[in-house]
């Protein structure tokens, strides 16, 4: 039976409508007991479900990219489940369901003077569950941290159709298991979110930003290493690679005449070539933000600060001048471009190299000849015996667990 | 047949770092004394491979244990009241190393929290989660029971510091999670078990996220005549966005208990309520929050505001906050620390209910909290020889827990589930919410022997409702389960 025909069976048996996300036939639940129901039948069907929220972060697991027989998962979208539950001002958090834009949740923070705790590409078109389920932060994570900081609670269902809540709605709660930050990143495959509880920042009154041409990247990440220890309140700081230009960007933003005085701080360290942005400091930022996003990159390569400025070395020496890289200075992410859309199918021989030294290198745009890469190998058997106890039949983790993977 | 694996323990461990018998006392409650039990044993690994043959002897003999740090928990997480063996971090005291590139520490469980900001200070760094007990208090436990402290209002508790961590599991396996990326390479194992309590296994490796020491800091206090005042004050402060690293409230009957004790701060005696503000950062930044915080209070009818002059000022100011729970020692000699959280935009309602509670009771009841983060704690001074005071102490404390509930606040802000507020998990979470924590830990400890009979009620919790008054079986005056 192929994708499509499954989800047929599965919508008409659970009365779940169809719909279509890029590209894909997508299980679309109204409502929880809607929800329910496909679970269920998809129990009984041995039909593997692949949560997608609204498809925006596809490129790491394109159920098509499956190739082995009834081990394609059938998308399903929370995004008919959409709206803010609770945002009361004073409280400094939010309420809201997963298919809720992330944009429409900035919208709704902003007049009470909040904003998210991590700036993001493709706001209108990612979800709060998505972006929860696929792990996501921004490069303010430099001063906010990453997102996964700021979840407070979830509510959740699980393959068997429980539904369960962690956390509060609370800046503080350490009541029972943060099973929220087990969900976080998970990629759906422990359960699907339904709704989540994030705590806000303030909008700061003032941005600034700044950005420095440099002569590669690796000499990039020494001077950004040397402005982070000038100025320890930047908010965010990156290096760009696109069309061959190596660009070194950061910002500021807080009180206003304290950004003020740190600005000059700043471009002290940079060395006095840089271009500064005090109007346009905001759309510096989202443009920064916007370049980072993972769809435009095939691989994700992590590494501690020190290990970047090696790789980072290696990789200019191994890669063509035209490949794109983008650089989070904060967390030592290092994203690479390929030239076309074509999913990444062989492992390159860089990555070889760059896996001894890094720790983590993820295909972003992956063929399904490389999906273990996705999961790498877990450090004990917590992975398994968790993914088991909470989704015991398979259905969400199976992505995780396919043929496709243990090959 | 216990004597036998007791000797293989000490092989393990040396014999002097086996502890029996009434050597062991020490060890029979942590910080919520209401609740002692006596174990087998205690055992003090030095290191991660001295743990991982402990658990596994342990395994192989099918012993319950209860992972230890400090016992400066005040919830009964680290009493071990079902026996088996406990097992402490009081030797893993190394300091591996602080990165100043990577602003990283990596410590042994055992080292004590205030240690680790020393050790940071040469490099220009610190470590921020700042609990009360920080003196004493270990860096293990800290991860254990996802600790806040003061400062946590701007920083953050332990769990948002933690990078990595290494962990021996019941079956005496190691889990390396010491990565040196920011973000996990697949699920977030490091923030599920920092705050799960000693459930999942023994913490004996982490490495910490430091802070840059800050160029400025500036404390204020200001002097309310009523706390209900200097808790509207907060909350307009907190709607407000102030960007404060701390905002703490201390009452009347605690000023006056600090005031008496060493740990005499010049708060003024008689007020009903001072409020402390710290901020840090930028020299600009900083005033204009303090210069906020000022306007707040004058605004609220403080009759007094003061900056402290100088760090040794802002130090004693600090002491005194710290040393409240010590200090209200000179109340009575017991002290019911309450640790519930309440709405920012209704701490004024919840304290008031607070002191109500206590004072039908005739309690006496003291409030020193982290307001910023609506994490409360009414505290209250007892004598638990007193068999009928102990009872209205657990009745009070079990009214002001739903009083939180009921307006959507939590259970526990900083000092965890223990054994004091399991019962009341059934008051946050319905049966399906315990139960999909339960798979969790049946996940990884399948046979229940890491902390038993903590945080999650064995039963349904339409049983435990009808059990009635949770712990009062624990209450007698000698303390016994």
């Amino acid at each position: 039976m192929s994708p499509a025909e499954c989800a047929l069976r599965l919508s008409q048996a659970s009365g779940c409508a169809l719909g279509e996300t890029r590209g894909l036939t997508c299980l679309e639940p109204r409502d929880h007991a809607q929800l329910a129901a496909v679970l269920k039948e998809a129990r009984q069907q041995s039909s593997p479900l692949l949560p997608i929220g609204s498809g925006s972060q596809l490129a790491w697991c394109r159920p098509d990219a499956f190739k082995t027989p009834g081990f394609t998962p059938i998308p399903i979208s929370l995004i008919q489940l959409s709206g803010i539950i609770e945002q009361i001002p004073g409280e400094g958090t939010i309420t809201a369901q997963a298919g809720t834009a992330w944009s429409d949740l900035i919208s709704a923070v902003a007049p009470s003077g909040e904003r998210l705790p991590a700036d993001l590409p493709a706001a209108e078109s990612s979800t709060l569950g998505g972006v929860l389920g696929s792990g996501r932060s921004g490069p303010d994570r430099m001063k906010y941290g990453p997102l996964r900081h700021h979840v407070l609670g979830m509510q959740v269902m699980l393959s068997d159709g429980t539904l369960a809540k962690s956390g509060g709605r609370q800046v503080k709660n350490v009541t029972g298991f943060d099973l929220h930050r087990l969900y976080t990143g998970s990629r759906g495959t422990l359960a699907i979110i339904l709704e989540a509880s994030l705590r806000l920042v303030a909008e700061p009154q003032r941005e600034w930003s700044f950005s420095l041409p440099v002569a590669d990247c690796a000499k990039g990440l020494v001077k950004a290493l040397e402005v982070k220890q000038a100025m320890p309140r930047l908010t965010w700081l990156v290096l760009t690679r696109a069309e061959s230009r190596v660009l070194l960007r950061g910002g500021l933003a807080g009180c206003a005449s304290q950004v003020g005085a740190d600005q000059e701080q700043v471009m002290a360290a940079l060395g006095g070539s840089a271009e500064a942005f005090d109007l346009e400091a905001t759309r510096q930022r989202r443009d920064a933000t916007e370049a980072g996003s993972e769809n435009l990159f095939a691989w994700d390569i992590q590494g501690s600060l020190r290990q970047c400025s090696t790789l980072l070395g290696d990789l200019e020496a191994q890669l063509p001048a035209s490949t794109d890289l983008w650089v989070d200075c904060s967390a030592g992410r290092i994203l690479v471009g390929v030239d076309g859309n074509e999913p990444v199918r062989v492992r390159p021989s860089w990555a070889e190299s760059i896996t001894e030294q890094a720790a983590l290198v993820r295909p972003l745009r992956v063929s399904s000849d490389l999906h273990a890469d996705h999961f790498p190998s877990d450090p004990s058997t917590w992975t398994t015996r968790l993914t088991q106890g909470l989704d015991p039949a398979g259905i969400l983790s199976s992505s995780a667990s396919s043929p496709d993977r243990q090959s | 047949m216990t004597e036998a694996w007791i000797n293989e323990l000490r092989n393990i461990v040396g014999p002097r770092n086996v502890i029996t018998g009434s050597d062991s006392l020490a060890w029979e409650s942590d910080g919520f004394s209401l609740v002692r039990g006596q174990g087998i044993a205690i055992v003090l690994p030095l290191d991660t491979s001295e743990t991982v043959r402990v658990m596994q002897l342990l395994a192989k003999e099918g012993v319950p244990l209860v992972p230890r740090g400090a016992g400066t928990g005040l919830t009964g997480g680290a009493s071990p009241v079902q026996g088996g063996v406990t097992v402490g971090t009081a030797r893993m005291r190394r300091i591996f190393g602080i990165d100043p590139i990577e602003r990283t520490a990596h410590v042994q469980a055992g080292v004590v929290n205030s240690d680790l900001s020393l050790a940071a200070k040469p490099h220009g760094l610190f470590y921020a989660p700042d609990p009360s007990s920080q003196a004493a208090c270990t860096l293990g436990g800290n991860v254990a029971n996802n600790s806040g402290g003061p400062h946590c209002f701007m920083h953050g508790a332990t769990t948002r510091h933690v990078r990595g961590l290494k962990l021996v599991d019941a079956q005496g396996e190691i889990l390396d999670l010491l990565t040196s990326h920011a973000d996990p390479a697949g699920l977030d194992l490091v923030g599920l078990i920092s705050g799960s309590e000693g459930m999942f296994g023994v913490v004996t490796e982490i490495n910490f996220r430091l802070e840059v020491l800050p160029e400025e800091i500036q404390t204020i206090i200001a002097v309310f005549s009523s706390l209900d005042a200097a808790c509207d004050c907060v909350s307009e402060a907190i709607a407000a966005h102030i960007e404060a690293s701390a905002i703490e409230i201390l009452d009347k009957l605690t000023i006056t208990a600090v005031e008496d004790s060493v740990f005499a701060a010049g708060y003024p005696r008689g007020a009903e309520a001072v409020l402390l503000v710290e901020a840090e950062g930028g020299a600009l930044e900083v005033q204009e929050t303090i210069d906020l915080v000022l306007q707040l209070a004058k605004k609220h009818e403080a009759i007094e505001t003061r900056r402290a002059s100088d760090g040794a000022e802002r130090a004693r100011l600090w002491a005194g906050r710290k040393g409240a729970f010590g200090a209200m020692g000179r109340v009575a000699p017991d002290l019911y620390v309450a640790d519930v959280v309440a709405p920012r935009t209704r701490l004024r309602e919840i304290v008031h209910l607070a002191v109500e509670i206590a004072a039908e009771r005739n309690l006496r009841l003291g409030n020193v909290f982290h307001a910023g983060d609506g994490n409360l704690h009414p505290n209250i001074a007892y004598d638990r020889r007193d068999e009928d005071e102990v009872r209205r102490v657990l009745e009070a404390g079990r009214l002001i827990m739903e009083a939180c509930i009921e307006r959507g606040g939590s259970l526990t802000g900083e000092h965890g589930v223990g054994l004091e507020k399991m019962t009341h998990m059934c008051d946050l979470f319905d049966d399906d919410d315990l139960s999909v924590m339960h798979r969790v830990r049946d996940a990884l400890d399948p046979k229940r022997r890491m902390n038993p009979t903590k945080v999650l009620p064995l039963r349904a919790c339409r049983e435990v409702r009808n059990a009635g008054l949770p712990l009062s079986p624990m209450a007698s005056p000698e303390g016994k389960l």
